[in-house]
């Protein structure tokens, strides 16, 4: 499926799910989703390609922690221990992840995973932080 | 259309696609060949998710000789995870570099399967080529 489709399709589901999309860039095919967990508000960046879906929300930055090895050694635990959990890094930016493949989109499959990366928002706020 | 269990699902992709199992209690034990390696992955089936596990190389030795080199290691997989899509790398507790699938049983249709499925072995290649995992296999 070409990747403005998949963008249209996305965009599509936010508003069914009545998501508010703060941010898009057509050319480069991300959308930015407002989100509120707990009282915090974070920002969801969904990136779009004509194989994949793809959705980063941002943890924290590397440097503010003392211990990396820790920290590192808690996000690959979390990544084997937890189904639901996607742990990554990105430069000095931690961030949970989600992927959906295009063959397997729809709206059931793709609310599924991203309410995956606020499950993982809390269990890095409560257990790996 | 006939619906089929997912256990004869899977065991017919495996087929299609060439891969040895054999059927556990819980799911699968694939073999699957990587040139002259042969690679065991585990596959659990749950009412949600099928899991797709390999677990491979301990790394508490490098922990223990190289404490730098440790958080390297581990640093280098967490941004594999950035990287490649379809599978998720993790740690279990004794320091077994674990790779995973969690496919969702609703999205589990032959084109998903393989192409997730395939990351598998991309993804042991790559770990494979981290420095210090290649000197680790090739001892």
């Amino acid at each position: 499926m070409e990747a403005d489709r998949v963008f249209r399709r996305i965009e599509r589901y936010m508003k069914l799910l009545g998501r508010e999309i703060v941010a898009f860039d057509k050319t480069k095919n991300i959308l930015r989703v407002r989100e509120r967990v707990r009282d915090e508000e974070v920002v969801v960046e969904i990136r779009i390609s004509s194989e994949w879906v793809m959705g980063l929300l941002e943890l924290g930055k590397i440097g503010d922690y003392k211990n990396s090895c820790e920290l590192f050694r808690k996000l690959l635990e979390a990544n084997f221990d937890h189904p639901e959990y996607v742990y990554s890094i990105k430069g000095d930016r931690i961030y949970a992840v989600m992927y959906v493949s295009v063959d397997a989109l729809n709206l059931d499959v793709f609310y599924s995973e991203y309410r995956r990366l606020f499950h993982a928002y809390r269990y890095f706020k409560d257990v790996v932080k | 259309m006939i619906i089929m269990s997912i256990k004869k699902k899977l065991s017919w992709y495996f087929e299609l696609l060439g891969i040895k199992y054999k059927e556990t209690p819980e799911g699968f034990i694939l073999y699957y060949r990587m040139g002259d390696k042969r690679v065991s992955i585990l596959v659990k089936i749950y009412e949600e998710w099928v899991e797709f596990r390999w677990i491979g190389l301990n790394i508490g030795s490098i922990k223990q000789r190289s404490p730098d080199l440790y958080v390297i290691l581990l640093e280098t997989l967490l941004k594999l995870n950035n990287v490649i899509r379809e599978v998720k790398i993790g740690i279990d507790e004794e320091d077994n570099i674990v790779v995973l699938i969690h496919s969702h049983r609703d999205a589990l249709f032959f084109d998903v399967f393989e192409s997730e499925f395939m990351a598998i072995p991309l993804t042991i290649r790559a770990i494979l080529e981290i420095e210090p995992l290649k000197r680790m296999v090739s001892k």
